[in-house]
């Protein structure tokens, strides 16, 4: 028995000797490996090609009559300026840039490396192919804008957008739906699939809820036209939100003023760039203010001809903003706007104190905001009295870029230093070469000739917008770098 | 008058059996007027023996001769010399006749004229009250059939005078009839000559006789197969065999032994078959062999019917009467079991009560099944199940994909050595996928229910294998009931069924059934001695394929197995050569797989890996213990092995110390293996929408884990069947309920089931419907992830037709991948194909899905931010229109996929190959094997012996 206890004994003392001999350190060490896992494969995609798209000339809504509900028209056509350097360093296959217009499938293929002047009437593809992508993209590749000017009865002022790439999620800030006020939505698909494109609509009360926000189809190669009074009615102040799945859409507000029966300014809000604590909004060039205060004044319908800054708050937590308005020249003395906006909501603060000259407004804020400012211009002299802009925040550039000047009015660049330090600005235009230095939170407007190709290049980031003048209409350009990347997807096929 | 009698004794070898029958021969009440001696022995010992008996007229004769020639050659030569005499008596050297036999021989010739030869009642030599043969007939098939065989000798066939046949030994024939029919046929095989002869005879218009009063002893050494190979030529089985076919293709009417001659190799084929369905695989050689040689040595057959014709008189037809008709055959045949069961029952019963008296005498004769109360328990363990129930036809998760909804399809992949994975690839399909095959037959209509039952019934299956298991070794009520709970309760056991390791579960279910029928053909145990060969068989064949089955589901409990099986096979040398047979199936369906692993991938390791879908234990808290890392170690399932172990370890102090001293150094050498296991590393892409996120797997110690359950529910079973003390064990039976069994019950019903029950479908219907109208499209299945660094990496699969099932899942593929994705062009491609649709390049992508072969593409997890983002890129490829949001994951279709694979016809033909056939035909002829036959259902049906109760289990 004794014998058969002691075996028992050594059983159980070599079993716990197992067990706790394995989660020492050297037993938990050993470990042996059989075989490889496959490694994924670092796949190189080359960039898509660069396609812009611009609007085309302005809708005319009511048909003939001016009161048919949802009939639009194209409104003659707008002056398409654009810019391609289409040859590559490397001595690859040249680039081809085509023009097409949307829906038709005519195209035409302008070589030069110059300025690409054209009129256009419907919403128009610019893409520059590249077979092997040797080249780089960006505004020094192509860049694209138009301007158009309206006066007829129902719709009057100079509209001016920049030619947008067509991407999958935008920000829209501005416009409004009050009376004698048009928003129309632009919806343009230059891809081959169709996009189906999802819309939440902000105001000042919040989120807005409402039939017709969702699904809405965008055929490939189609633009849609979507009144938002429609969807939000009487409304002052937006921001859209615009998700599209299927193909990458542009899009646009294309928003009017009518006072009593005289059409008052018309402009296109472009999308805005990605949002954020710090905001600059160059291309503030205030011009009549004191026809203005004498207009608003008389009539509280002019209330909006001052400059008025939206800001939106995407998160969930409220934002408190600085806005210095700052002027370009040190002529004259800005102001500063300081407030609260809830989360979720958009606010409207118009800018009292102004004198006349170039401002840039540069805003801060605890939280990430969106900033849009509708810069009006009036004028006793001209017919109609006032047109405005509305002027997004600006998109950073870096590098080279390249913006085409209309051929037609007055020109000017308003540029903004964006970083800690000093900048210089090497611009170039029509063989003449300059240089610009900007310190900190300066700003400086340059008068550039119609029609130049406009060649910049910067020792580090700014913001620049187009303030084009046509007889006192104004109409506003931000110069934006839009680029497809170079991929890299890591693939593991099994 | 006296006839003149010659008698004619053939000896070949058997020099003490000749003594006897010389000497039976001298001491007769009517001696033969001439003895002559044929020695055709290799040696002189008979000669020796024959120089004791005065005269005789010896004449040595070539080994080679055989009895016909032998017969035909002496009565040349006597009737040369004119010294033949009326009557010739042949005898054999292991055929004595008794003191009367040639005078009561005479007698019934004297009274009929018309009797040409005269056949003895022949007796057992050994058992003289026993009747050997006492004439001959046909039955149905040609098989040569002795009227009585195996009765004692009452004198109840006494009345017998007239056959169809008899036999040689003994055998007094008149020499006129003999030299009128030329003599037995020398082309006649070995037991076909004398019935051959005998009915020649009979259509010659001679009488055949039986003479029951004239007794000769013989052992009939040629029928035993006792006689050396050299006399019969081939064994006595195929001897046996050749006599029937010989005896059909010269008597049947020349068109159906034609017919007959023409389908021999398919009727020898059938035969084999059921020879091993009926339990006799020795048979197997002896029907195939006959079969080609009859069919080869046609010439010979003729020539027998040549000298047939030659002397008949009357039509083959008109010895109807003299055949025996199948009943007959049928009913000598049972009455034969019935003696043998007898024999058997008295030996067996006998034995056991010798072997164990004093243990076995103080205890009441052990219960069966149902009589221990081990019915409620499993009915218990059914409703603990009752969260495992199949609401639906397949079940997903865990290491559970559905099977394919066609069986033939299962067949088809079971030992393929081409595999529709990727691009293709080729090598031998895992072994598992015969388990699914057969485990999918069972269900036939939808193979996947059959697996989703399998989860529900694992416990109460768990119970019954070890129940039957423990019931060999303990006769205790409450043993064998403890011992089959602490199987089915194994705490690791349980984890596995949360988790749904198939692969360890099914290895869980079959390791018990495997033990036992080792332990019953090795003859182990008391309770375990069978005494049929036929069962013996029997119980091979189901350790052969359970063997296969563990060893193809979890390979590590596999080669435990072997391992066991070798040692038994070493302690048990007399059962070698039973015991060689069980590893065949498991060889047979691992064959391949072993040398692609060896030659192809140099990877010999991998061959201990778990097949089925990888599965990790990320989902597991850190373990506890590393030695079992793939353990939950939970504080239930340590209490729960604790105290089963603790009482496992008291068998150390009881009765059988010796052999658990054996089972626990067992216990401790497999937790040794299980650190060792635990440590490999496994590289292990998912294939399958549930696995793609596994890269490496540690090997699953689990197949050890269920080796330990097994060992430790037996170490139960010997404590409470060893205990004497009663009070002592329901003391601790009382414990081991409350500690181990209550716990481990309570845990197991929390255990939550992760199966999701659906559809059989693992893809789209939209694809399943195109894949089974014939399109040979590809689906490629995405899966982004985000790694560590923040990057994106897809993981892409080309999935065939109707989509990655369980059968589907190769390991060996897994290990290939890496080397098969690196060095193929096609693969280069789809990655930049991935990549092109991941990042939305715009590139024209229709030629590259054409080549490919893809029809439409899956994103499997469109609700992770990953998927979201590459189902934008996706909706923006104008080469794919989206199909929406399906069961399986967001769906795309190519617009323009190739054409003639999506018209491609359902090849709808196996894939066949050698290897396959001789896999099949092996599992096969085990399958049949294991099958009880009639003899054991006889016996089932008789009262519950504990052998013949587990013999119900074989199938």
């Amino acid at each position: 028995m004794i014998k058969k206890i002691l075996l028992t004994s050594l059983v159980v003392l070599a079993g716990a000797a197992l067990v706790f001999g394995s989660t020492t350190e050297w037993a938990t060490g050993f470990k042996l490996n059989l075989g490889t896992v496959p490694a994924s494969t670092e796949v190189s995609v080359k960039a898509r090609d660069l396609t812009l798209v611009c609007p085309g000339a302005l809708q005319s809504s009511g048909g003939k009559s001016g009161a048919k509900l949802g009939a639009f028209s194209a409104l003659d056509s707008a002056l398409l300026s654009a810019s391609f350097a289409g040859t590559t360093n490397s001595g690859a296959t040249p680039a081809t840039v085509e023009i097409l217009e949307l829906p038709t499938e005519s195209g035409a293929a302008p070589a030069a490396e110059e300025n690409i002047p054209a009129r256009v009437s419907k919403p128009t593809a610019i893409t520059v192919f590249d077979e092997v992508g040797a080249l780089e993209q960006g505004s020094a590749l192509l860049s694209a804008n138009q301007i158009q000017r309206a006066s007829i009865d129902s719709l009057a002022g100079l509209a001016g957008a920049a030619c947008q790439k067509p991407t999958s999620e935008q920000w829209l800030l501005g416009g409004s739906t009050v009376t004698g006020r048009e928003s129309l939505l632009i919806l343009s698909n230059p891809s081959k699939v169709a996009a189906i494109v999802d819309l939440q609509v902000y105001s000042e009360a919040g989120a807005l809820d409402g039939p017709g926000l969702a699904g809405i189809s965008v055929a490939a190669g189609k633009t849609e036209l979507i009144q938002l009074a429609s969807i939000a009615p009487k409304t002052t102040s937006f921001a859209i939100h615009l998700k599209a799945r299927g193909g990458s859409i542009a899009s646009w507000l294309q928003q009017k003023t009518q006072r009593g029966l005289s059409a008052e300014g018309v402009d296109f809000v472009g999308p805005s760039p990605s949002f954020g604590t710090e905001q600059v909004i160059p291309g503030v060039l205030v011009r009549g203010t004191k026809t203005a205060k004498k207009l608003i004044a008389d009539n509280a319908d002019y209330l909006d001809l001052k400059p008025t800054l939206r800001v939106y708050v995407p998160g969930d937590k409220d934002a408190t903003f600085t806005a210095q308005i700052m002027s370009s020249d040190q002529k004259s003395l800005g102001t500063v706007i300081q407030q609260t906006v809830a989360a979720g909501r958009v606010a409207e603060f118009g800018i009292d104190d102004l004198v006349d000259g170039d401002y840039v407004a540069f805003i801060k804020a605890d939280q990430p905001i969106g900033a849009a400012l509708r810069l009006s211009r009036t004028a006793a002299t001209n017919q109609p009295v006032t047109d405005y802009a509305w002027l997004t925040s600006g998109h950073v550039l870096t590098g080279r870029q390249a913006m085409a000047i209309p051929t037609a009015g007055i020109s000017k660049l308003s540029l903004a230093n964006l970083q800690a330090g000093s900048i210089e600005v090497t611009i170039a235009a029509g063989g003449n070469t300059s240089k610009l230095a900007l310190r900190e939170g300066a700003s400086r407007v340059i008068e550039v000739a119609p029609g130049a190709a406009l060649k910049l290049e910067s020792t580090g980031p700014f913001a620049a917008t187009l303030i084009v003048d046509v007889a006192g209409q104004v109409a506003a350009v931000p110069l934006v770098d839009y680029r497809n990347q170079k991929e890299k997807v890591l693939v593991s096929v099994r | 008058m006296k006839p003149f009698v010659t008698a004619v004794v053939i000896a070949h070898d058997q020099p003490q059996l000749l003594a006897v029958t010389l000497l039976a021969l001298q001491n007769q009440s009517h001696p033969a007027d001439k003895v002559i001696l044929v020695d055709t022995s290799t040696n002189d010992d008979c000669l020796a023996v024959a120089q004791d008996f005065s005269h005789i007229d010896v004449r040595r004769m070539e080994s080679t001769e055989n009895l016909p020639q032998i017969l035909n050659s002496v009565v040349h030569t006597e009737a040369g010399n004119q010294e033949l005499g009326q009557w010739l008596w042949v005898l054999h050297d292991d055929s004595a006749p008794e003191k009367f036999a040639l005078e009561q021989l005479l007698l019934v010739a004297e009274r009929s004229p018309s009797v040409g030869l005269v056949g003895p009642k022949q007796l057992d030599w050994h058992n003289p009250r026993e009747i050997l043969q006492q004439g001959l007939t046909l039955a149905p098939g040609g098989e040569v059939f002795s009227w009585v065989a195996g009765e004692l000798d009452q004198a109840q066939h006494d009345d017998m005078d007239d056959v169809l046949a008899v036999g040689t030994a003994g055998l007094l024939v008149k020499s006129s009839v003999y030299q009128e029919l030329d003599g037995l046929d020398p082309k006649a095989p070995p037991f076909a000559a004398d019935v051959d002869f005998s009915i020649r005879a009979r259509l010659a218009g001679h009488r055949v006789v039986v003479a029951p009063t004239a007794k000769v002893l013989h052992v009939a050494l040629s029928l035993a197969g006792k006689r050396p190979r050299k006399w019969l030529r081939v064994s006595s089985k195929a001897a046996r065999r050749r006599a029937a076919i010989h005896l059909q293709l010269a008597y049947l009417p020349i068109l159906n032994a034609l017919v007959l001659w023409l389908v021999l190799p398919l009727v020898g084929l059938f035969r084999a078959v059921v020879a091993i369905a009926s339990k006799r695989p020795d048979r197997i050689l002896a029907e195939l062999g006959s079969a080609l040689w009859a069919w080869f040595t046609l010439p010979a057959r003729l020539s027998s019917r040549r000298r047939i014709h030659r002397t008949r008189k009357i039509s083959f037809t008109k010895l109807k009467s003299l055949r025996a008709n199948a009943s007959q055959v049928r009913a000598n045949r049972n009455a034969q079991l019935d003696a043998d069961e007898f024999f058997n029952q008295s030996v067996g019963s006998s034995a056991m009560a010798a072997v164990d008296s004093d243990h076995l005498a103080d205890q009441p004769q052990p219960k069966s099944f149902l009589e221990s109360g081990a019915g409620w328990l499993v009915l218990a363990l059914l409703a603990a199940s009752f969260a495992w129930w199949p609401k639906g036809e397949a079940a997903t998760g865990g290491g559970l994909l559905p099977l394919s909804e066609q069986w033939l399809t299962l067949f088809n992949r079971a030992g393929a050595s081409f595999q529709n994975i990727g691009l293709g690839y080729f090598a031998p399909s895992d072994p598992f996928v015969w388990v699914l095959t057969a485990l999918g037959l069972t269900t036939f209509w939808a193979p996947s229910l059959s697996l989703a039952i399998l989860i529900f019934l694992v416990k109460p299956l768990a119970f019954i294998a070890a129940w039957r298991f423990t019931a060999a070794f303990a006769g205790s009520t409450l043993a064998r009931n403890l011992a089959a709970l602490a199987y089915a309760l194994w705490p690791m056991a349980t984890v596995y069924q949360g988790e749904v390791r198939l692969p360890i579960l099914i290895a869980y279910l079959a390791l018990p059934w495997f033990a036992l029928a080792v332990v019953r053909v090795a003859d182990l145990t008391k309770f375990s001695s069978i005494h049929s060969n036929q069962l013996r068989f029997t119980w091979v064949a189901v350790a052969g394929l359970m063997l296969a089955v563990i060893a193809a589901s979890a390979p590590i409990a596999g080669a435990v197995a072997l391992v066991a099986l070798a040692i038994i096979a070493v302690v048990k040398i007399r059962k070698f050569g039973l015991l060689l047979w069980i590893p065949l199936p498991a060889a047979a369906i691992f064959g391949p797989t072993v040398v692609f692993y060896l030659v192809s991938l140099v990877q010999p390791l991998a061959l201990i890996a778990d097949p089925g879908l990888p599965q990790a234990f990320d989902q597991r808290a850190e373990p506890v213990i590393p030695l079992i890392n793939d353990l939950q170690l939970t504080l239930t399932p340590i209490i729960v092995s604790t105290a089963f172990a603790a009482v496992a370890l008291l068998a150390l102090l009881l009765r059988r110390a010796g052999i658990a001293t054996a089972l626990w150094l067992t216990v401790l050498a497999l937790m040794a293996a299980a650190w060792l296991v635990q440590s490999i590393t496994l590289p292990a892409v998912g294939v399958g929408s549930t696995s793609y996120d596994h890269q490496t797997v540690p090997l699953s110690t689990g197949a050890l884990m269920i080796c330990i359950g097994l060992l430790v529910s037996l170490l139960v079973a010997f404590v409470f069947d060893d205990l004497r003390a009663r009070r002592l064990k329901a003391i601790l039976a009382a414990a081991t309920v409350l500690t181990a069994v209550v716990p481990a019950l309570t845990a197991f019903v929390l255990t939550a089931n992760p199966l999701a029950y659906s559809t059989a479908r693992s893809v789209p219907s939209i694809v399943a419907a195109e894949a089974k109208l014939g399109s040979a499209l590809k689906l490629l299945s995405l899966h982004p992830t985000k790694q560590d660094d923040g990057s994106v990496n897809v993981a892409a699969e080309l999935v065939s037709g109707d989509g990655v099932q369980l059968e589907d899942v190769s390991l060996s593929y897994r290990f290939a991948v890496a080397e098969i994705t690196a060095e193929s062009d096609q693969f280069k491609k789809v990655s930049q194909l991935v990549a092109d649709l991941a990042s939305v390049s715009g590139a024209n992508l229709t030629a590259t899905l054409q080549d490919l072969g893809l029809g439409y593409i899956l994103i499997t997890n469109p609700t992770e931010p990953q998927g979201i983002e590459l189902a934008f890129a996706l909706d923006s490829v104008v080469e794919l229109e989206s199909v929406g949001l399906t069961d399986y994951g967001q769906l795309w279709r190519v617009r323009e996929p190739n054409q003639d694979l999506l018209k491609a016809q359902p090849s709808g033909q196996a894939d066949w190959s050698i290897t396959k056939g001789v896999q099949l035909a092996i599992l096969i002829s085990f399958g049949l094997l294991a099958l009880p036959s009639r003899a054991s259902k006889r016996r089932t049906s008789r009262d519950s012996e504990i052998f013949v109760d587990a013999s119900e289990d074989a199938s």
